[in-house]
């Protein structure tokens, strides 16, 4: 290192330190799936926007999980290095009761402020964020489990989008048995021990009319509702529309068959659809349908909502410049360029109908009515152990070390143990 | 009047003197030298396992701050082997001491006849103990109940993988070590081939052979299907997942026992062979009477070596199911680190007290059958 690097060097740092002075630093935490090449650009424009702040970002963590790990290390040891950080939607409950996220309520100007910029929201992301009637987050973007269909094979042989699982199971069967494809597949989901599977269970048991939890709290798994929940999945692989090793299928091996051919239907996420249309590898290119999920007869369809969404450490230094942070991350206009760039879906009513959003991802206009019906996974600041328990009984069902009736009654005692604690 | 005389008592010279000038005893040179050492260890081993125990007496959930971190007792240990389930009817304390006096005393007697070692009696008594005991329904982890049955449920599992593992590793690893001991100029073959799967890190086996026990696409299944067999749905069925991480642990380290039984088989002299052969004996012979007995010293450091690692089994069922389907493969390493990322910090802090129990009592009982036979 010569002379005049040395004191570039030094002059650099001085100017770091003066500037460093009178700002104000912000960190902003994320995970490596959700996309840190378009968050970047986003806080530069917010600093540029707001010269007393400086906002910069901090990855870590490839999954939801291993996340969340890191942060309850962060939380549990009161520090204050985070101010904003990205969570998933399943944890607002147990930050809340745990106290690693600031009530957000004081921090509008008024209730009714409050009101009318959380109106603006879609409510499946909102109910999730709200704990006890206090605001703990603000729905960063959202996701909901779709049924994906081919549509070129159900326009073949005249299919409308099934209504009912039903219809499902006779559709797929007409199509494998038309098709004499050996690989196709008439029904795909998730069956590993992930945290999908709680959703393939939440789905088929929501759209029997049932729910884990009665008004009273008392849990409602074993009931005729959750019967048919499983005796549907019983039936779909002793029918043969799924494949027999749906224990071994996680989210993206899911995607991975639907895109290379071998399935007619499947539940999964709000990504799928951008590889479809995107990947070079994609023999569905075009031909994949939206709908929301069939139900039983005589019920409603349902669907689990996913997403992230803008919460503040409570130990952080600077809140009220992190609140003004995290409502400009949720802003219109930073939406838009999630939904465009990073193909998440928005979490604002509006930009269902932006032409912009709706010319990068026209398939938006259908998600929007399967995305108002998302119901939230079980609202507990037990929820890790609820999870754990679901979708090791599914995964144990799916791998038929377990009947229906067992799985029904161990989830149903786990449940009561867990939350009785 | 007599006149005292002021005696000077003696005084030794300080510590630090005598270290300088070498007048130090030699335990106290001794403790001086190992104390860097001793100190290490302490900071490094003693702290971190008095903390675990310390930790296990607690309840302590970092993503349930709320619940704070009370002094608990043995309760984390209770929960865990008996859970909040089980009944302690009378039936089942009935059938255990029928079971009890029924098949334990005729034991006893036995070993007091000399009729059976001590140590047959020992492992009779046992097996006898845990057979009865959970097919008359005196299983703690009995009911259904979720909490009680997963220690059980990791516990056998991993007794399973003791037995299985460790069996298969001799079985396939004593052929390896043989083949690799025979005069040939190919014998360097079996000796890389003994090293290899030694060398690769248990994860990478693990996931590899996840792949080729793949059911649809995998090379396992494949082969079965070109010659027309319907090969299992391997990690989606709990049988053949069992089969085939045994199979896996096997393979990875049946390498280990080859490498230190072909140690023992150099150590062997050669003129034993030659005297048998003069005698006339053959091969069959020679194996049993000569190369076995020889070998025992061996087989014992292998045994050991091969069941405390099975015991702490978890980078391979973890890699190749993530302890599924379901928890049936979940041993109890796996669910030492599931409940450590479930941040159930007590309660691993407990099961892991446990699992250095069985390792202290396994060790122990291994140490006295080398020293005493």
């Amino acid at each position: 290192m010569n002379r005049l690097t040395r004191i570039l060097l030094a002059l650099a740092f001085a100017a770091l330190l003066a500037t460093g002075a009178a700002q104000v630093n912000l960190k902003v935490f994320i995970g490596g799936q959700q996309r840190p090449d378009v968050i970047g650009p986003l806080l530069d424009k917010f600093n540029a926007e707001n010269p007393d702040i400086h906002a910069t970002f901090e990855v870590g963590g490839a999954t939801s999980d291993v996340q969340q790990q890191y942060l309850s290390t962060v939380l549990t040891s009161k520090s204050s290095a985070i101010d904003v950080m990205l969570i998933d939607v399943v944890r607002p409950a147990q930050y809340a009761a745990s106290g690693w996220a600031e009530p957000l309520d004081s921090y509008f100007a008024s209730a009714d402020a409050e009101k009318t910029y959380l109106a603006s929201f879609l409510p499946g992301p909102i109910n999730a964020d709200t704990v006890n009637g206090k605001l703990y987050a603000i729905p960063a973007f959202t996701d909901a489990q779709f049924l994906y269909y081919r549509k070129d094979l159900l326009d073949k042989y005249g299919f409308q989008p099934p209504k009912t699982w039903a219809e499902l199971e006779s559709q797929a069967l007409t199509i494998m048995k038309g098709e004499n494809n050996p690989n196709l597949q008439g029904f795909n989901y998730q069956g590993a021990a992930i945290e999908g599977t709680n959703c393939t269970f939440l789905e088929a048991l929501w759209t029997a009319g049932g729910n884990w939890r009665d008004a009273n709290g008392n849990i409602t798994v074993d009931t005729p509702a959750g019967k048919q929940a499983l005796d549907w999945y019983d039936q779909t692989l002793s029918s043969g529309i799924t494949i027999p090793n749906i224990a071994e299928v996680a989210t993206d091996t899911s995607r991975k068959m639907f895109q290379s051919g071998d399935v007619v239907f499947m539940l999964n996420w709000g990504y799928a659809w951008a590889h479809f249309q995107d990947d070079a590898d994609s023999a569905v290119k075009g031909d994949v349908g939206v709908a929301p999920l069939p139900a039983f007869e005589g019920n409603a369809s349902a669907t689990c909502v996913g997403g992230w969404q803008w919460a503040m450490n409570p130990y952080s230094a600077h809140k009220q410049d992190a609140f003004k942070l995290m409502r400009f991350l949720a802003n219109e206009d930073s939406q838009r360029t999630l939904a465009v760039k990073a193909s998440n879906i928005p979490a604002r009513k509006s930009l269902y109908k932006d032409p912009a959003v709706l010319e990068a991802a026209p398939q938006y206009a259908d998600f929007y009515d399967v995305i108002i019906n998302a119901r939230p996974r079980p609202v507990t600041p037990l929820y890790p152990d609820v999870s754990d328990l679901i979708r090791t009984t599914m995964n144990a069902f799916f791998a038929r070390s377990m009947t229906a009736d067992q799985a029904l009654q161990k989830m149903q005692t786990g449940l009561q143990d867990i939350l009785s604690q | 009047m007599a006149r005292t005389v002021p005696t000077l008592p003696y005084r030794k010279p300080g510590f630090w003197r005598r270290l300088r000038t070498g007048n130090l005893s030699d335990g106290q040179l001794a403790v001086l030298l190992l104390l860097p050492a001793l100190l290490t260890l302490a900071a490094v081993m003693l702290y971190p396992m008095l903390t675990v125990l310390w930790q296990s007496l607690h309840f302590n959930r970092l993503n349930q701050p709320f619940r704070g971190t009370p002094f608990i007792g043995l309760d984390n240990f209770r929960r865990m082997l008996w859970g909040d389930g089980l009944q302690w009817n009378a039936s089942h304390l009935l059938w255990l001491r029928l079971v009890g006096l029924a098949a334990l005393a005729p034991l006893a007697w036995a070993v007091r006849r000399r009729w059976l070692s001590r140590f047959a009696g020992v492992v009779l008594a046992l097996a006898l103990v845990l057979v009865f005991g959970y097919l008359l329904g005196f299983h703690p982890g009995a009911g259904g109940r979720w909490t009680d049955s997963r220690f059980w449920n990791s516990f056998s599992i991993t007794m399973l993988i003791i037995v299985a593992s460790v069996a298969g590793s001799f079985l396939v690893g004593l052929p390896l070590a043989l083949l690799a001991n025979v005069e040939s100029r190919l014998r360097w073959l079996g000796r890389v081939a003994l090293l290899l799967p030694w060398a690769m890190p248990r994860v990478f086996a693990g996931l590899t052979f996840a792949w080729l026990f793949q059911s649809q696409y995998g090379v396992i299944n494949d082969v079965l299907r070109r010659i027309g067999l319907d090969g299992p749905l391997w990690l989606a069925r709990v049988g053949p997942a069992i089969a085939a991480v045994n199979i896996t642990i096997v393979w990875k380290t049946s390498s280990f026992v080859g490498l230190i039984l072909l140690a023992g088989l150099q150590s062997i002299d050669a003129s034993l062979y030659e005297a048998a052969v003069v005698d006339g004996a053959n091969a069959w012979q020679r194996f049993w009477r000569i190369t076995l007995p020889l070998l025992r010293p061996s087989i014992a450091v292998a045994l050991i070596f091969r069941t405390l690692t099975a015991i702490q089994t978890f980078d391979i069922p973890f890699a190749m199911t993530r302890g599924g389907p379901g928890r049936s493969l979940e041993t109890l390493g796996v669910y030492i680190y599931n409940s450590t990322l479930a941040l159930n910090i007590g309660y691993a802090a407990a099961l892991s007290v446990v699992l250095f129990l069985i390792s202290l009592a396994i060790t122990i009982f291994y140490l006295r059958w080398i020293y005493t036979e």
